[in-house]
């Protein structure tokens, strides 16, 4: 329903008055289409910031060297240009454009150079210099995409896997124990690592959000990490390790995790996280099943068994999120 | 927050600034150093061509040694290591990756040399100028050999 409607509704039933109404939509009217801005001035960013990483890397043998090397320093200075026009003529969601696209120049520049010098520097070294270089452009951006794909790029260039990698298989403490053994407990500290980052991060996030939002994107990054280890590990360790101890461990830490999640979201009487958790919840345990029951998937009877849990997953799921939405814990 | 425009444009300015100085370091290096030619092999175990360069390795007992100071080869500065070796890249253009892809898998059969020509300074990393085939460069060698572009 349109908002003139619904205002119109509400003032009908007596829920606000025709002042009230007015007011809202005068305010609506004013900050409508800010979201659509947003997403096409970033989506335009990033189609023209990679579109010139592409021209670049396609078309650097057509034009003199010099010629190429000027060319995309004075692009380049001029989003520069642009994007301090922005703050001069105070245009925030198109400074959103000019930062994005900047950040990408950063790595077409890099890219440019490397061809033109035949560097042989491999990904890693490509991708730090790319992040350290772009940081000016991601501090100031309040777009959390941006500021998600520079901190997954400066991991990258950290070497952050094969660090994380060593981390676990070679403390010297494990190389006194067939690490081999303790992969569930190791799982579990790694996600609790995870959700300690996430945590120190939300924390300096709550000090400079007014100022970035690198520590909430940061925050976020983690504790997908979190989740993504949880479920990754939570449905494949009973198929790569069949230990029956472990396995049923490793269960038992993904319930305990999601309900902790959850009796967190309702201290902090976050509605949305309580409803995501519960989902996950029986997500997990329906997925437990499915990988359980796989081998009756070369059956008839498999197929309709399974088609049968689907529907009973989504009845469940629907169940939930109406049994959720009257709660009473949520005190709205 | 910055308020102040200057240090604001400052602040943006500065990767630019940044990257056109690494530029000109590099274009210097490679303008003052002195030319050494060195023969080239595959990079074992993976495509020698990947896209638009090519990855190879550097073949020290076919290269002279006399052309670096005290007859000694700096092989240590050449390359960037990599898992199998160290290895070393030379962009070339894609429409003739493929080519020079055969003309490289084929070398000991059709009695082809491949070289490339580095701009070699001691203490700083060399910068690969040219890639000779059969001494000419290699377009050169297209232009001269146009059965071999097919």
């Amino acid at each position: 329903m349109l908002l003139s409607g619904k205002l119109q509704r509400w003032v009908e039933q007596g829920l606000i008055s025709a002042e009230q109404s007015s007011q809202i939509a005068k305010y609506e009217k004013q900050h409508s289409g800010g979201m659509f801005l947003k997403i096409s001035f970033t989506l335009a960013g990033l189609l023209i910031g990679l579109g010139i990483c592409l021209v670049i890397g396609a078309n650097w043998d057509g034009l003199p060297v010099m010629l190429r090397l000027f060319g995309v320093f004075a692009v380049f200075a001029g989003f520069i240009y642009g994007l301090c026009r922005t703050y001069a003529l105070d245009k925030a969601k198109l400074r959103e454009f000019f930062l994005i696209v900047c950040s990408l120049m950063i790595g077409a520049t890099i890219g440019l150079i490397g061809q033109m010098f035949n560097l042989d520097g491999g990904w890693q070294s490509f991708a730090l210099a790319w992040s350290i270089l772009a940081l000016p452009y991601v501090f100031f951006s309040r777009s959390r995409l941006l500021n998600g794909a520079w901190f997954l790029l400066l991991l990258s260039g950290l070497e952050w896997g094969h660090f994380f990698e060593r981390m676990i298989v070679w403390w010297p403490w494990l190389a006194i124990v067939k690490w081999e053994d303790y992969v569930v407990p190791l799982m579990i500290v790694c996600i609790l690592f995870f959700c300690g980052l996430s945590w120190i991060a939300r924390k300096i996030d709550e000090k400079i959000h007014q100022y970035t939002v690198i520590g909430e994107a940061v925050a976020l990054i983690f504790m997908f990490m979190a989740y993504y280890t949880l479920f990754w590990f939570g449905l494949t360790q009973d198929i790569f390790h069949n230990r029956y101890v472990d396995m049923w461990l490793i269960r038992l830490f993904v319930v305990v995790f999601l309900v902790g999640r959850m009796l967190m979201a309702v201290h902090n009487q976050n509605v949305v996280s309580f409803k995501r958790n519960a989902f996950l919840l029986e997500l997990y345990i329906f997925a437990v099943f499915a990988v359980q029951f796989s081998g009756l998937l070369t059956t008839g009877i498999g197929f309709i068994a399974c088609g049968l849990l689907i529907l009973l997953l989504i009845k469940v799921l629907r169940y939930t999120s109406r049994y959720i939405k009257n709660m009473e814990i949520f005190n709205d | 927050m910055i308020k102040d425009m200057k240090i604001l444009s400052a602040l943006f300015a500065l990767p630019l600034f940044c990257l056109m100085a690494w530029a000109v370091y590099l274009t210097y290096n490679r303008d003052t150093g002195i030319d050494v030619r060195v023969a080239v092999q595959g990079y074992d175990p993976r495509d020698l061509f990947s896209g638009r360069y090519i990855q190879y390795t550097i073949d020290w007992d076919k290269t002279p040694c006399e052309q670096f100071a005290d007859g000694v080869c700096p092989q240590d500065e050449f390359c960037a290591e990599a898992r199998w070796g160290r290895q070393c890249r030379f962009y070339i253009p894609e429409e003739y990756a493929s080519t020079l892809d055969n003309l490289f898998m084929l070398r000991n059969q059709n009695d082809l040399s491949f070289e490339v020509i580095y701009s070699y300074k001691p203490k700083k990393k060399p910068i690969a100028k040219r890639l000779l085939i059969n001494g000419l460069d290699w377009r050169e060698y297209l232009a001269l050999h146009p059965a071999d572009e097919k």
